[in-house]
């Protein structure tokens, strides 16, 4: 069972789960990444704020030429362009042992309006867990389906 | 499902450095969300080398101070905790 968490510095239901990152290509090394688990999401998103800890800079965020492969995501505050990439995501299991998932991942360009946006967990990944997420014990579980 | 032993450890190095970095911030993060609301905070050995209310910006900071800013730990100070997101 990996175990997720509600954000501490927020007042409000926020949950997420803990990643180790690494983009084939890109990273030199893993990073984490919390991600937020949102199943409202097809796919899994990396936001800028996180970018810079698996290797991207701001500004190579902002150069659409340097990223061969794009794609538009429509979401509740309109449409945005992301950067699509190989992606191996690695989530800890309460026991120790490690779960790894070779997949992919949305990394968006860098705009005003989403540089401060969590990370998204999505579908691509989620499917694969029974997911548990209870506000009164603040408890988040993810299991293997 | 992979179980390569490289990616393994390199997972579990990654978790090992979260853990110290969230040390950090649960221990300055008052201080830090006074000093720094709204601006992203970038530290590099335990001090705060930069800060700026925009990404851009705060990469040319930190580029002026010829510091790498992949490899820095940086947190957003949200000054409305009670901020509604709708994603």
């Amino acid at each position: 069972m990996i175990q997720g968490f509600f954000d501490p510095h927020s007042t409000r239901p926020v949950p997420k789960v803990r990643v180790s990152l690494f983009l084939p290509g890109i990273s030199t090394d893993d990073a984490h990444v919390d991600f937020l688990l949102d199943t409202g999401a097809s796919t899994t998103c990396l936001h800028p704020r996180d970018a810079r800890a698996v290797g991207i800079s701001a500004a190579r965020l902002l150069l659409p030429d340097r990223w061969p492969r794009q794609r538009s995501a429509a979401g509740i505050g309109g449409s945005s362009l992301y950067y699509l990439v190989p992606a191996h995501y690695a989530f800890e299991h309460d026991n120790g042992q490690w779960e790894i998932h070779e997949g992919e991942i949305l990394v968006a360009q860098l705009q005003p309006a989403n540089e401060r946006l969590p990370s998204l967990l999505g579908w691509n990944i989620l499917q694969r867990f029974r997911i548990t997420a209870e506000w009164a014990s603040r408890q988040i579980t993810l299991e293997n389906v | 499902m992979a179980t390569m032993p490289s990616e393994i450890e390199r997972a579990r190095a990654a978790f090992e450095a979260a853990k110290v970095e969230d040390t950090f911030w649960h221990a300055h993060h008052t201080e830090l969300l006074e000093k720094y609301p709204d601006q992203f905070v970038a530290v590099f050995d335990g001090e705060v080398v930069a800060t700026s209310p925009d990404l851009l910006e705060l990469d040319e900071l930190l580029e002026g101070k010829g510091l790498n800013s992949t490899r820095l730990w940086i947190k957003f100070m949200d000054a409305d905790q009670d901020r509604v997101i709708i994603l």
